[in-house]
């Protein structure tokens, strides 16, 4: 189904590491989009109503060591979150938060989600390191921009998140979109190769808060280590797997 | 002549599936034999309508009838008898409401509208239900069908200020406005919120939560290793949370097999759809078992609803409800015990049947309300939908149709529902 059976075989010698991401925010930011954006490389023309939880799924490569990437796309509307999102917080190795752009109150919501993530005692503190991220989306929509780079910049930096600001519409960023979980993926991969260490070393580097931001021709701040990454994963770059959204 | 337009354009889409049944099945029976069942099936449905218009006509409406004509196989067949029965069903007069719906459509309603909490969510979510509308719909015509089904849903919220919008609620909304029309699925929507839908409509998911409980002991009652499976994988039941808020209509591709569901669900009870849920994946348990015994595998391929799941949607529905009087909820033990004491959808299921009994056909309330316009002189005006036919919207024809004729479906229908029974 939606295991690449073409691969299976070689799967089994070679050990694959699974990562489950989140991605949660406000109903309409574009989370949909975005796990479809990553999964098949495509904006996706419509989306529905996501109800409930789904997820995608991509393998990538990455210094030689197979990886599986689950991302989990949520329903965005309270009523979901409250009771039947939060099941889902449990075991992920990272979260993404979301936003829009040209919606204050979807950044403003922000603080509720990370509030109640934690709340929901899955924080860094008690699971050892959860990387959590932030994206504001729908950059391409220039003119209705309402929050600005640097009041969500300020944000994130006061939760200790990196963060990127955007458009899974635009074709152009998909470069962005992907250097973006490649960068967290290293960061994963990293910190489970030293899982069984005491947690202060699993804390010390982070690939991410490492790394040098600079600013790109578009203004999007990107990290100084994508292009390494890219290279390392372009003999796996086309192996998409994707779950159709439902 | 327009009247059979709007029709074939209603069902040019199902009409697509027929045809590749046909071909398929034409391999298999071929010739006389095909010939010869074509006709037992269309003499078994011709006797069915037949059944159910009497049972329509009675006074009071046979409303037991009406049930089991409705559950048995090919539920209620045409979209005329669907207008005419899930009125009955959800005890709505449609000769009384049309007349206080005319009102409306003005400034002011467009300001309650957008004054309400949920009408940015509600805008949202039916900007992005393209494909609960036939592929080949025009555009322009599937933006009036949205802006109609915007307003059904603000309508109904706005009358009722204590129900909670939910995602998947305007996936229920655009299945009654593709049947019966802009003003009675504002209607049938109305009860249905203050019915099966109650429970979703809370401020929070607490009780459909529970609803959704009833699921694993339903599965472990009628598949003790199957339940097992499923309870270590951890998959937990939220996979099924959008078949049983949308009534299944926001996974399924076909439009027939989703109004067949509508029918089945509206003439039992509001636990129902959570019992066709436990037969699917049942009827899956093969896929399951030899699957990963792991949350996201699981959840994955038991979300998903199959393709095909229209060539057995009769046998899942006889499976559903022979679970259901099998194992009826007050049977089932535990948590799920808690919840039949709180849920209002089943609490108030009970009155609700007892209302249904005493219905009066709609050839007697057409007279009642003949007379009343007698008194109350020029309202007859102000019902667009039962008035005047050249109305540019098909689907409010419908409305007008379904309400005056009965014959002459016969041949529209035996294509329409071709597929079901060669
Ligand atoms: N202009 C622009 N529109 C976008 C972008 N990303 C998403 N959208 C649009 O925003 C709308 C919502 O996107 P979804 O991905 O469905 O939103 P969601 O966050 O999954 O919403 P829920 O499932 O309701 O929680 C869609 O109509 C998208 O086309 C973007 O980068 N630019
Ligand atoms: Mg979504």
């Amino acid at each position: 189904m939606f295991y690449d059976t073409v691969d299976e075989e070689s799967e089994r010698e070679v050990t694959e590491q699974v990562f489950k991401i989140i991605i949660i925010g406000d109903s309409g930011v574009g989370k949909t989009c975005l796990a479809h954006r990553f999964a098949t490389g495509k904006f996706p023309e419509r989306t529905e109503a996501t109800i409930g939880v789904d997820f995608w799924e991509r393998k990538l490569q990455l210094n030689g060591t197979n990886i599986r990437l689950q991302i989990w796309d949520t329903a965005g509307q309270e009523r979901f979150r409250k009771s039947m999102v939060v099941h889902y917080y449990r075991n992920v190795s990272a979260v993404i938060f979301m936003y829009d752009i040209t919606r204050e109150g979807s950044f403003r919501a922000l603080s509720t989600w990370l509030q109640e993530y934690g709340h929901y005692g899955f924080d860094e503190s008690d699971t050892g390191e959860v990387p959590k991220l932030m994206i504001g989306n729908k950059c391409d929509l220039i003119h209705e921009r309402i929050v600005s780079s640097n009041q969500a910049r300020k944000f994130a930096d006061l939760h200790n998140m990196p963060m990127w600001e955007i458009s899974t519409k635009n074709d152009e960023e998909l470069e962005t979109i992907e250097s973006i979980f490649l960068t967290l993926s290293h960061k994963l991969v990293k910190s489970r190769t030293f899982m069984d260490r005491p947690p202060r070393y699993t804390t010390v580097d982070s690939s991410t808060e490492q790394s040098t931001r600079s600013r790109t021709k578009s203004g999007k701040f990107r990290t100084s280590q994508k292009k390494i990454k890219l290279k390392n994963d372009s003999g796996n770059h086309k192996k998409k797997n994707c779950c159709e959204s439902s | 002549m327009a009247r059979q337009e709007m029709l074939n354009s209603h069902y040019s889409y199902k009409k697509k599936v027929y045809v590749g049944k046909m071909k398929r099945q034409g391999n298999q029976n071929s010739g006389i034999m095909a010939q010869m069942m074509y006709y037992m099936s269309e003499s078994r449905l011709r006797g069915k309508i037949r059944r159910i218009t009497d049972a329509l006509e009675a006074d009071p409406v046979d409303v037991q009838t009406l049930k089991e004509l409705t559950i048995s196989a090919d539920g209620l067949i045409t979209v005329d008898l669907r207008c005419k029965v899930w009125t009955k069903l959800l005890n709505v007069n449609a000769f009384e409401f049309s007349r206080n719906q005319a009102k409306k459509k003005d400034n002011s309603e467009l300001k309650q509208f957008h004054e309400h909490k949920y009408w940015r969510q509600v805008n949202l979510d039916v900007d992005r239900s393209h494909r609960r509308f036939p592929a080949e719909m025009r555009a322009s015509r599937r933006r009036s069908l949205q802006e109609q089904l915007v307003r059904v849903i603000m309508r109904v919220l706005c009358q009722n200020q204590d129900l909670h919008y939910y995602q998947g609620y305007h996936d229920v909304a655009v299945t009654l406005l593709l049947v019966v029309g802009e003003d009675l699925a504002t209607a049938l929507l109305e009860q249905m919120s203050l019915h099966q839908l109650r429970d979703f409509m809370e401020g929070t998911m607490e009780k459909t939560t529970k609803m959704l409980a009833f699921l694993h002991p339903i599965i472990e009652e009628a598949d003790p290793e199957l339940d097992d499976f499923l309870i270590r994988s951890e998959v937990g039941q939220v996979f099924a949370l959008s078949w049983l808020i949308t009534w299944y209509g926001h996974v399924l591709k076909d439009f027939a097999t989703i109004v067949r569901l509508y029918d089945f669900f509206l003439a039992t009870h509001p636990l129902m759809p959570v019992y066709f849920g436990a037969a699917l994946v049942i009827r899956r348990r093969t896929d399951v078992l030899s699957g990963e015994c792991e949350m996201s595998f699981v959840h994955h391929l038991l979300s998903r609803v199959p393709d095909d799941l229209p060539d057995y949607v009769e046998e899942l529905i006889t499976t559903a409800h022979s679970l259901f009087c099998k194992y009826p909820p007050e049977k089932l033990a535990g948590a799920v015990e808690r919840y039949l004491k709180e849920s209002m959808a089943v609490a108030k299921h009970k009155q609700f049947l007892r209302e249904l009994e005493d219905q009066r056909p709609d050839s007697v309330l057409r007279q009642r309300r003949k007379q009343l316009a007698l008194y109350t002189n020029n309202e007859l005006e102000v019902s667009p939908n039962f008035q005047s036919p050249n109305q540019t919207n098909t689907y409010t024809k419908l409305a007008v149709w379904t309400l005056t004729a009965t014959v002459g479906t016969m041949a529209l229908y035996v294509l329409s529902s071709a597929k079901r029974w060669i």
